[in-house]
């Protein structure tokens, strides 16, 4: 059985940074796990590697051969309305609205502080951890 | 917290049992089956942190190196991260 993941950027972004970090490891190593961005992710992480000079062929390479992409159609304001008790930034919410709208098991995040886990987990049943913490949980299964 | 100067402490397997609430007997068999990697120096083992990494920070050792090699750029990216997000938010 596929696990879904859904992958926020910071840990995209690592994974093209580092082909020997947690995050590279999650999402070129395991093909037990479907990973999924979404197409607000798209947009920010265009944003986030062209001001850090990442090759873009990098991030399609990845979109054509691992990631699944969930389309959002909702404005970034509505979700902001909607998850912003879940987050401690609002530009955050667009992240938790994709994770729970792809019914991903599992939120991949370095940014876990800004995420209020307990109620997520309590109300979403959606899991926030890092890449590694995942790695370590598949580990002892 | 987990750290390189601690990578390079070594614990007796006494230590260990205690730190990871097991008997002296099973980590002395786990030393056996190559799950705790210990030295032997005449009579006596000395297991390194590396070994026991889980105790310290929750991951096994080479999954901590894994994300200490994210964490090293991670501050640029979440500063870049919240930057676009700011700009896609006020769109």
């Amino acid at each position: 059985m596929t696990t879904k993941l859904f992958v926020d950027s910071d840990v995209i972004i690592s994974s093209l940074l580092s082909s020997t970090g947690a995050a590279f490891l999650l999402l070129n190593k395991l093909d037990t796990v479907q990973p999924i961005i979404s197409n607000y992710s798209i947009t920010e992480l265009e944003l986030v590697m062209s001001r850090l000079n990442i090759d873009n062929t990098k991030l399609e390479q990845l979109l054509k051969n691992r990631l699944q992409v969930v389309q959002i159609n909702q404005p970034i304001l509505t979700l902001k309305q909607k998850y912003q008790k879940y987050v401690l930034d609002p530009n955050d919410a667009h992240i938790l609205a994709a994770a729970i709208e792809s019914k991903s098991s599992f939120l991949m995040t370095y940014n876990i502080r800004h995420y209020k886990i307990d109620a997520i987990k309590k109300d979403f049943k959606l899991i926030a951890l890092t890449p590694a913490m995942f790695l370590q949980y598949l580990r002892s299964l | 917290m987990f750290n390189d100067q601690k990578s390079f402490k070594v614990y007796t397997p006494e230590q260990v049992a205690e730190l990871l609430q097991l008997s002296k007997n099973t980590i002395y068999d786990l030393i056996s089956k190559g799950e705790i990697v210990a030295k032997r120096i005449g009579k006596v083992y000395r297991i390194p942190a590396s070994s026991i990494s889980f105790a310290f920070s929750g991951l096994d050792y080479d999954l901590y190196q894994a994300e200490q090699k994210d964490l090293k750029q991670l501050e640029t990216i979440e500063s870049e991260l919240a930057k676009a997000r700011s700009i896609i938010s006020s769109k």
